[in-house]
């Protein structure tokens, strides 16, 4: 156990690296910063002396070592738009996106296991048809746009929901369950296709054949066996979110992250979208190593090696 | 019969009457859009829909801020959508495949590279990712296309690199190998042709997946220029007038969905036709 923790662990470590590479020289691709910070007419003597303040006149290696080392102490550079650090503005706002990408997910499964396995239990029904429907739908849906609906329906006609903001829990409902859409008919899908994988086991065969009663069967084999699966697909949603939160949180205005970096593109404040980039890819990562470990724990087959 | 062995159910016939539908709008854009996609009306400003209150069939789904028609723009739109999707996945599906089949052929070190580089990629949310490009490149229509092939590849590495592994172990493979052929015809010849069907399933995943993530840059000002008639620059127009005119948002991202899910129609019918092994 400990050992394939520490393998995969230096696996994050690569990955977090490796991004942060990639993020450099997209970086250097951008272009002359001071071109942005400084006025056009001013004198080149000035433009050259601040060009060396932000070490841009070292050779690119040892620009790299320099953007690593800082990038380690958690500088990832100055906002250009907003004069403050960069990764600073993007953690006063991960809060936000986390409470939204949290409850969009916490509502797809609530809602997306109970369909998924009605759809599995009554197969080739009119529970089925309409569960699968759903879940096909659902997958096909621009989340931008199911949230301008959602503002359409019930902040324009209803009236039961502001459009926007991010102050109360009223303001959350909108977003969060737009965003929720994709991974619940994600999850639902699989959650079908899981349990009906199991139904077909001879151990299912067995159980009932023994007179089990069906509920049994289906709490203590069935669901137990389909989890595994699932808390995969669960965990792999959460990039999804945080990707699907970027168009959500700018539908709605919503004040996390996600807006952070789309408001940075068009200010061209470069250093804003990098740190957004780097605290996604950091969460991303530590969150896929925690649903490796939940998968080796649910499930005993998996020798952790 | 035939019906049978395509093993086309009604989802499959849907997606492919679909795709066919959009390809066809995209095609004959000129001679099936009642008007030019650009041309203003300034007397016919945000009418509605035919069939709503002040609304006339000559616009049938209604007109935008400045009187263009909404039912001339979706269809013209199309083309951006079609364009996007096949030149992005075209590029991606054959760096990424090629990629896929080198890392499963090569020695442990071409191959940790190139599948810990797939690592690196899938690391970051692809719209973040996009968002990081485009602010280095600007926003055009080559540079979004660019975004997705740069992005995008390690999907399709990912399944040649699994399929390849699989194959290079049977025995025909083995038999070429034994009989003295080069590593170049292996992978020409027995390698590439067996990696191709799930090559396809991706593919056409993935063509939809391009019309969903472009329409949301397009939707952030950030992919298409706006001049140019496509659905996600029509909704962020949209967007403001929503409680105005609900034509504006309603009928482009009804395009956007439906041709989605027409792509997800046909690929899940390809991965059943292909690969009967697996379970949708």
């Amino acid at each position: 156990m400990f050992s394939y923790l520490a393998r995969r662990l230096g696996l994050v470590v690569i990955v977090i690296f490796g991004v942060m590479t990639v993020v450099f020289f997209l970086q250097r691709l951008s272009g002359d910063p001071t071109n942005l910070l400084l006025p056009l007419d001013t004198p080149p003597v000035i433009r050259q002396q601040l060009r060396h303040e932000l070490g841009l006149d070292a050779p690119l290696p040892v620009q790299y070592v320099r953007f690593i080392g800082q990038a380690l102490q958690g500088d990832i550079g100055q906002s250009f738009q907003y004069k403050q650090p960069a990764l600073g503005l993007v953690l006063a706002r991960l809060p936000r996106t986390a409470l939204l990408a949290a409850t969009a997910l916490l509502i797809a499964v609530v809602l997306a296991i109970p369909l998924g396995v009605l759809a599995a239990v009554n197969r080739n029904t009119w529970v089925d048809t309409l569960a699968t429907g759903l879940s096909l739908v659902g997958q096909a849906m621009p989340v931008y746009w199911l949230g301008l609906l959602a503002i359409l329906v019930f902040s324009v006609n209803l009236r039961w929901f502001p459009s926007m903001g991010g102050g109360s829990i009223n303001a959350l409902v909108l977003p969060a369950s737009t965003l929720a859409i994709y991974s619940m008919a994600r999850i639902a899908r699989l959650t079908r296709s899981a349990v009906l994988e199991v139904l077909s086991q001879d151990y299912v065969r067995v159980a009932r054949a023994k007179g089990v009663r069906e509920r049994s069967v289906l709490y203590k084999h069935v669901l137990r066996n389909a989890a595994i699966p699932i808390v995969t697909m669960v965990g792999l949603q959460l990039g999804g979110l945080l990707g699907g939160a970027v168009l959500t949180e700018v539908v709605f205005a919503w004040p996390g992250m996600g807006r952070l970096a789309v408001n940075a593109v068009y200010n061209r404040d470069f250093p804003v979208v990098q740190a957004v980039a780097l605290v996604a890819a950091f969460l991303f990562s530590f969150i896929n190593l925690l649903v490796d470990v939940m998968y080796a724990a649910l499930n005993p087959q998996v020798q952790l090696e | 019969m035939a019906l049978r062995r395509l093993r086309l159910g009604p989802t499959g016939i849907i997606g492919l009457l679909i795709v066919a539908m959009v390809v066809l709008c995209a095609l004959f854009a000129p001679w099936l859009a009642p008007f030019d996609p650009n041309a203003t009306d300034l007397f016919n400003t945000l009418a509605p829909p035919a069939w709503s209150d002040g609304g006339s069939t000559a616009h049938l789904l209604g007109t935008d801020k400045i009187g263009r028609d909404i039912l001339s723009r979706i269809i013209y739109g199309s083309r951006i959508s079609l364009i996007t999707a096949c030149f992005a996945v075209l590029g991606y599906g054959v760096l990424g495949t090629l990629l896929g089949v080198v890392a499963g052929y090569s020695g442990p070190l071409v191959q940790n590279i190139i599948m810990r580089l797939v690592d690196i990629m899938l690391a970051i949310p692809f719209i973040l990712f996009a968002l990081v490009i485009i602010s280095v490149l600007g926003s055009s229509l080559v540079n979004l296309i660019f975004t997705f092939v740069a992005i995008r590849w390690v999907q399709f590495t990912r399944i040649a690199f699994a399929q390849t592994l699989e194959v290079k172990e049977r025995d025909f493979v083995l038999a070429a190998r034994a009989s003295g052929a080069k590593d170049s015809r292996i992978v020409h010849r027995y390698l590439l042709p067996n990696v191709m069907s799930p090559v396809l399933v991706v593919a056409t995943l993935e063509l939809g997946f391009v019309i969903l993530l472009e329409s949301g840059l397009s939707f952030l000002g950030l992919g298409v220029p706006p001049k140019i008639a496509s659905w996600g620059s029509m909704l962020q127009e949209g967007r403001n007038l929503i409680n105005l005119a609900w034509w504006l948002t309603t009928f482009p991202g009804l395009a956007i969905a439906v041709t989605v899910m027409g792509f997800n129609f046909v690929g899940d019918w390809l991965r059943d036709l292909l690969d009967p092994r697996s379970v949708g």
